[in-house]
């Protein structure tokens, strides 16, 4: 029997470059290479992810929907939130989704709770033989979005917090499993009322790098040794830079860069938190954006240590899995190895939440001969490549399919 | 090991020695007068190549004479009161289409139109002045190159002594590889931290680059020269704030004896001017400086009848954020007869200017050092200064304090002054008695001790 898997999400994955994509299109292949057929069904910002979407099976969120602002009044960073009033009370997009969803499905995969009254919705008016229901988790929202919209005065942030926190218990309790990716947001979800919850964590694709790609971006990086951050365009990542680095990056010497990728290059560059500072940091700060995956592997190569300054958030962060497998020096606080805490301990990792030891800890780094524990390290950290993260679930959903189809 | 002291500012300075070219040029005539210090070597930096280059000694002592005998032919023109309605029209136009002179004009029109209008109009505006600085410096630095510099090699243990505008001609970083990688002890200079501590006090954008500045001097330097404990401690918070490390940090105090006057250096109409009872105010004129409490103080004292007040008269260019306050004192009836403002003036005539003076003021916002205050009291004159920043380390007991926000203390201060002259002339013997200025020579000492 093959088995149908349907999988809801707030972005396409046809070029995963985000956390959050980057694991969907794990538990997308995890899938695959099981056996089963999948139909990932994404509900994503229209202006976003230019090209980089299945007309099909991607449902546009037009940036002038009414179902953009909560309640008609508009707070920032909850396109994901609104994304899921929108699929169900837009009756165009509704209907797009109820014909694009396959007529059979055993398994309906959310990842993360946005799109959960669809999924409900879908399960109990579409499906008959009442699908297995999957809540992959990939944080803990309402605490992170809390500690986004604390900088803003919108008069509804309470309510988004309050409206967040019961989809989340609503998805924790209704669904038949619960993915977490980290023992913490296990926690939290079994307080919210999860059954059975399995931890996966995060984890690494191993890509070979490309010798060619590397000689051309050495040129452009730095001479000296250089740190490396590595984030999305996602707040906290800017939040915890500039509170780990104090703002300013005058405590390196005036030679020593950090080389900065993704998204968060643009928070940086448009914060108004290093104003007084943006002469010391623009010295000190090599902004690249965003790069290739291949580039990406190659400057992740060449540097001589990978920093993860990440103060807030919730869930485990992708880059830390992935900064645990390189080849450089690993420093980062203790919210960025959350679900990595056996890990925290390899050669070459550092652990410094004082924002002074911290930099003091850079500062040194940069000065020490290139980290050379590179086998120990590998070896060390096998349980971070995706297949071997992923493997419990594929065998969870394997039995609770099996047993829903038999109990049918 | 050999000592270079960097003649950069000296060699490009083109006025009378102000505070901090004074401290090179003070360093630079110890050095040429001293035998014993005859294996001092003399440099200069080029910031457009990153390069150094050797100053003979003959080349050092020319450059020195020049800057001492600044003014000596100059005619009546060498000060001028700045409400010449011709000189404000042209600056006005200036100000507002030098954009697009630049962008517009080829190079070979560009650089003498605007070596035209700053040597004309010498009010331009601080950007202005900084592209045309920029542009003339690279010009020569340029021919000097071609003609008779030769690159230095510096080897372990040499001291470097840069003290003059580093900010402006210095690539800090390129210091600090040469305190690592080939070890030797640069030896800088930390004179205020106004910008960092007072933004709002500076032009616009100068914030962030001195902020910069002052995080790569804190790298580049083994040892720096602070010239007051105020500054050394803004300076060491200002370390501790972005975590720099710290180099080893000491207080040098500045020099305030300027020479008696030569009455044959003394432009006719500033003897004049000296004649009648006069207050001295001798300052860049900027908002910092707070030359609008003087205003205002004095406004008041008309609005309130006093009569026969005597001249105010203000010593310096005019800098940046106090337009306004020059309209404010042109276009003012009640005052505009009172204030006077006089621009290069040599050493000679300011000296005079002080001895002459029946007191001074220094209202300043924040300061790093103070050195009129010093000067004034050097020439036994009393002065009325604010409470701020260093200014109590120069004037210790001899000087008055006053808030500078307060305009009604200084209204009554300038007051009791004006109504007791016996009481501004037994402070004045006091002073002569019993105040010692600092002596350049001391300075020079000073550093020395400290740095070697």
């Amino acid at each position: 029997m093959v088995v149908h898997v349907l999988m809801l999400t707030t972005y396409p994955i046809k070029v995963p470059r985000h956390g959050g994509q980057i694991r969907a299109f794990n538990i997308k292949r995890m899938y695959e290479q099981n056996g089963y057929k999948v139909t990932l069904v994404s509900v994503r910002e229209q202006d976003s992810y230019v090209n980089e979407y299945d007309t099909y099976y991607d449902i546009p969120f037009a940036n002038g929907s009414c179902y953009r602002r909560f309640c008609g009044i508009d707070v920032p960073y909850i396109t994901d939130l609104q994304s899921g009033e929108f699929i169900v009370k837009d009756k165009c997009a509704w209907n797009k989704m109820v014909s694009i969803c396959p007529a059979h499905v055993d398994v309906i995969h959310l990842e993360q709770p946005w799109l959960y009254e669809a999924a409900a919705r879908l399960k109990h008016e579409k499906y008959s033989n009442r699908p297995v229901l999957i809540y992959s988790s990939q944080n803990i929202e309402n605490e992170l979005k809390k500690k986004i919209l604390c900088f803003y005065s919108n008069p509804m942030k309470d309510q988004v917090i309050e409206r967040i926190l019961s989809l989340e218990k609503t998805c924790a309790s209704e669904a038949d499993l619960t993915i977490v990716v980290s023992s913490y947001d296990a926690s939290v979800l079994r307080e919210y009322g999860a059954k059975k919850i399995i931890l996966a964590l995060n984890g690494v694709e191993d890509r070979v790098v490309s010798h060619e790609v590397q000689l051309s971006v050495k040129s452009s990086l730095p001479k000296e040794p250089f740190a490396l951050y590595i984030a999305s365009g996602h707040p906290p990542n800017a939040t915890g830079f500039f509170s780990i680095f104090n703002n300013s990056l005058a405590f390196l010497p005036p030679d020593r860069k950090i080389v900065v990728l993704g998204g968060v290059c643009d928070l940086i560059r448009h914060s108004s938190q290093q104003r007084r500072w943006k002469e010391i940091n623009a010295s000190r700060l090599s902004m690249w954006g965003g790069v290739t995956n291949k580039e990406l592997d190659a400057i992740k190569s060449l540097a001589h240590v990978i920093v993860l300054p990440i103060t807030s958030g919730g869930g485990s962060n992708l880059k830390s899995a992935e900064a645990l497998r390189s080849n450089s020096y690993v420093l980062g606080t203790t919210t960025s190895f959350r679900g990595f805490e056996s890990h925290s301990s390899l050669p070459g990792t550092y652990i410094k939440d004082d924002p002074i030891e911290f930099q003091c800890c850079l500062r040194d780094l940069l000065d020490a001969s290139p980290f050379v524990d590179e086998e120990l390290r590998k070896k060390s950290t096998e349980a971070l490549v995706w297949k071997q993260c992923l493997k419990d679930v594929v065998i969870k959903v394997d039995e609770m399919v099996k047993k829903n189809v038999n109990m049918a | 090991m050999s000592i270079w002291l960097d003649l950069t500012t000296v060699k490009k300075w083109n006025r009378p020695a102000v505070g901090i070219v004074r401290v090179e040029t003070e360093l630079l005539r110890f050095f040429l007068n001293n035998q014993e210090w005859k294996n001092v070597k003399y440099c200069t930096y080029d910031k457009s190549d990153f390069s150094f280059n050797t100053v003979e000694f003959s080349e050092a002592k020319e450059w020195l004479h020049r800057i001492d005998n600044y003014g000596k032919n100059q005619n009546c023109d060498s000060y001028k009161q700045s409400q010449k309605p011709l000189y404000s029209l042209i600056r006005q136009f200036v100000r507002r289409t030098n954009r697009y002179l630049f962008k517009g004009l080829p190079e070979e029109v560009k650089t003498p139109l605007l070596s035209y209008l700053a040597q004309q109009y010498d009010g331009c505006t601080y950007s202005l002045k900084r592209k045309l600085k920029s542009i003339t410096h690279s010009l020569s630095t340029k021919k000097d190159i071609a003609s008779k510099s030769e690159s230095i090699t510096f080897l372990p243990n040499d001291i470097y002594i840069s003290v003059g505008l580093d900010w402006e001609y210095k690539n800090m970083q390129q210091l600090y590889i040469l305190k690592r990688d080939f070890k030797v002890k640069n030896i800088f200079m930390c004179y205020d931290l106004i910008p960092y501590l007072r933004p709002h006090l500076c032009v616009t954008d100068v914030a962030a680059f001195f902020a910069k500045y002052f995080s790569d001097l804190a790298w580049a330097a083994h040892h720096v020269l602070c010239i007051s404990n105020n500054s050394k401690i803004d300076f060491l918070n200002f370390l501790d704030q972005l975590n720099i490390p710290h180099p080893i940090t000491s207080v040098i105090t500045l020099g305030s004896d300027l020479k008696k006057p030569d009455f044959d250096k003394i432009n006719p109409d500033i003897k004049n001017l000296a004649k009648d009872k006069y207050i001295l105010f001798v300052s860049t004129i900027e908002r910092r400086k707070n030359h609008e409490v003087i205003y205002r103080a004095m406004t008041r004292l008309v609005d309130k009848g006093y009569k026969n007040l005597p001249k105010v008269i203000f010593v310096g260019m005019q800098g940046w954020g106090v337009a306004e306050l020059m309209t404010d004192i042109k276009l003012d009836h009640r005052v505009h007869n009172l204030f006077t403002i006089l621009n290069h003036v040599n050493d000679d005539e300011l000296s005079y200017l002080y001895l002459n003076c029946y007191f001074s003021v220094y209202p300043s916002l924040y300061e790093g050092w103070g050195l009129p205050v010093g000067e004034s009291l050097s020439f036994g004159k009393p002065c009325i200064a604010s409470n701020t920043s260093s200014l109590p380390e120069v004037g210790t007991e001899f000087v008055e304090y006053l808030d500078p926000w307060n305009v009604s203390e200084w209204e009554e201060k300038i007051r009791e002054y004006l109504d007791n002259p016996e009481l501004v002339n037994r402070r004045s013997e006091h002073i002569k008695k019993y105040y010692t200025a600092p002596k350049w020579t001391e300075t020079v000492n000073d550093v020395l001790q400290q740095i070697l």
